[in-house]
C-alpha cells in the first residue's frame, strides 16, 4: 500500500519533470528527447512492478501444481513479458531501420 | 475447498488476461512503429509540435494516472467502497475521453483530420485505437458496476475488478507512451 503510493507521487513527479524540461526548453533539443525517453522508460517500469504488480504475483499459485513440472516455480508472467518486449524491439527498431534505408536509397 | 477451486480459476484468469493484454502491447507497437515512419510525412500541413497545447497534454495525463491509481486503491472486500471507487473512475475516464476526443474533433474541423497528411493519418490510428479500447473499459466499468450492486463482492465479481484493474493501468501506460513519444518528443 505504501509502496503503491510512492510510486505514483513519483509517476506525478516524473510527468511534471518531463513537461517542465520540454516546456520551457531548458537545454538543446537531442538532451531534451533524452531526459523525456529515460523518464518514459523509469515510469513505464515504476507501472508495470507497482500498479500491473509484474513479478510479484505469479507464484502465489500453489493450487494443483503438478509435481512432474520442472518449471512450476518459473514467473511465467515475467518471462512473457521479456519476450513481448523483445518482439517489440524487433517490430519498432526494424521498421525504423528498414524504412530509413529506403527512403535514403531512393 | 471451494475456496482453492475459485483461487485457481482467478489464477488462470488473470494469467490469460496478461497474455492478452501483452498482445495488445504488439498491436500498440505496431501503431508506434508506423508513427515512427510516417511522422516526417507531413505534406507541408502541421507537424508533431502542433498536434496539442502541452499543458493540455499534461492535464490530460495527471487526469488520467490519478484515475488509475483510484481504481487501484480498491480492496475488493467492501461493497459500497468498491463501487465508489469504480464510480470515480469511471466519471475521470469518462471526463479525459471528452477531452482528447474533443482534441481531436478541433483537429477536423481545422482541416487537419486524418485524410491531410500520412503523419497525422498514422496519429489518428494510434489515438483512435486508444480511445476504442477505452470506451471498451468504460462500458466494462458500468457492466461491472451493476453486477456488483446486484451480487455484491463474489469470486466472479472480484476476478472482473481485478482484470479492469489490470487493464485500465495498462490503458495508462499507453497514454502515457503517447504522451512522452508524440506530444513531448514532438515538441522537444
Amino acid at each position: 500500500m505504501k509502496t503503491y503510493l510512492i510510486a505514483f507521487l513519483l509517476c506525478v513527479l516524473l510527468t511534471f519533470v518531463q513537461y517542465f524540461v520540454v516546456d520551457m526548453h531548458l537545454f538543446p533539443s537531442l538532451l531534451l528527447m533524452a531526459i523525456v525517453i529515460i523518464a518514459f522508460l523509469l515510469q513505464a517500469t515504476l507501472q508495470f512492478v507497482y500498479f500491473l504488480r509484474l513479478g510479484q504475483e505469479a507464484t502465489t499459485d500453489k493450487v494443483e501444481q503438478p509435481l512432474s513440472d520442472p518449471h512450476a516455480h518459473w514467473n511465467w508472467n515475467l518471462l512473457f513479458f521479456l519476450f513481448t518486449i523483445l518482439i517489440v524491439l524487433c517490430v519498432v527498431v526494424g521498421s525504423i531501420w528498414i524504412m530509413y534505408n529506403l527512403d535514403y536509397r531512393m | 475447498m471451494h475456496h482453492d477451486e475459485s483461487h485457481f480459476v482467478e489464477s488462470k484468469t488473470l494469467f490469460g488476461f496478461w497474455l492478452y493484454l501483452l498482445s495488445d502491447i504488439i498491436l500498440f507497437a505496431v501503431m508506434f512503429a508506423t508513427y515512427a515512419v510516417l511522422r516526417t510525412g507531413t505534406a507541408g500541413g502541421i507537424g508533431p509540435g502542433e498536434l496539442i497545447s502541452l499543458p493540455k497534454a499534461l492535464a490530460e495525463t495527471l487526469l488520467l494516472l490519478v484515475s488509475a491509481f483510484i481504481l487501484g486503491l480498491s480492496q475488493r472486500k467492501d461493497k459500497n467502497q468498491t463501487l465508489v471507487i469504480v464510480g470515480v473512475t469511471f466519471l475521470l475516464g469518462l471526463v479525459f475521453l471528452a477531452l482528447v476526443y474533443a482534441g481531436l474533433a478541433t483537429l477536423v474541423t481545422n482541416g487537419n483530420g486524418w485524410q491531410r497528411s500520412a503523419f497525422l493519418s498514422s496519429y489518428f490510428f494510434l489515438v483512435g485505437a486508444l480511445l476504442m479500447h477505452m470506451t471498451a473499459a468504460l462500458l466494462w466499468m458500468v457492466v461491472l458496476m451493476g453486477q456488483i450492486w446486484q451480487r455484491g463482492i463474489t469470486p466472479s465479481t472480484q476476478r472482473r475488478l481485478l482484470c479492469l484493474c489490470l487493464f485500465w493501468h495498462f490503458l495508462n501506460i499507453v497514454w502515457m507512451s503517447i504522451y512522452s513519444w508524440v506530444y513531448l518528443i514532438g515538441a522537444a
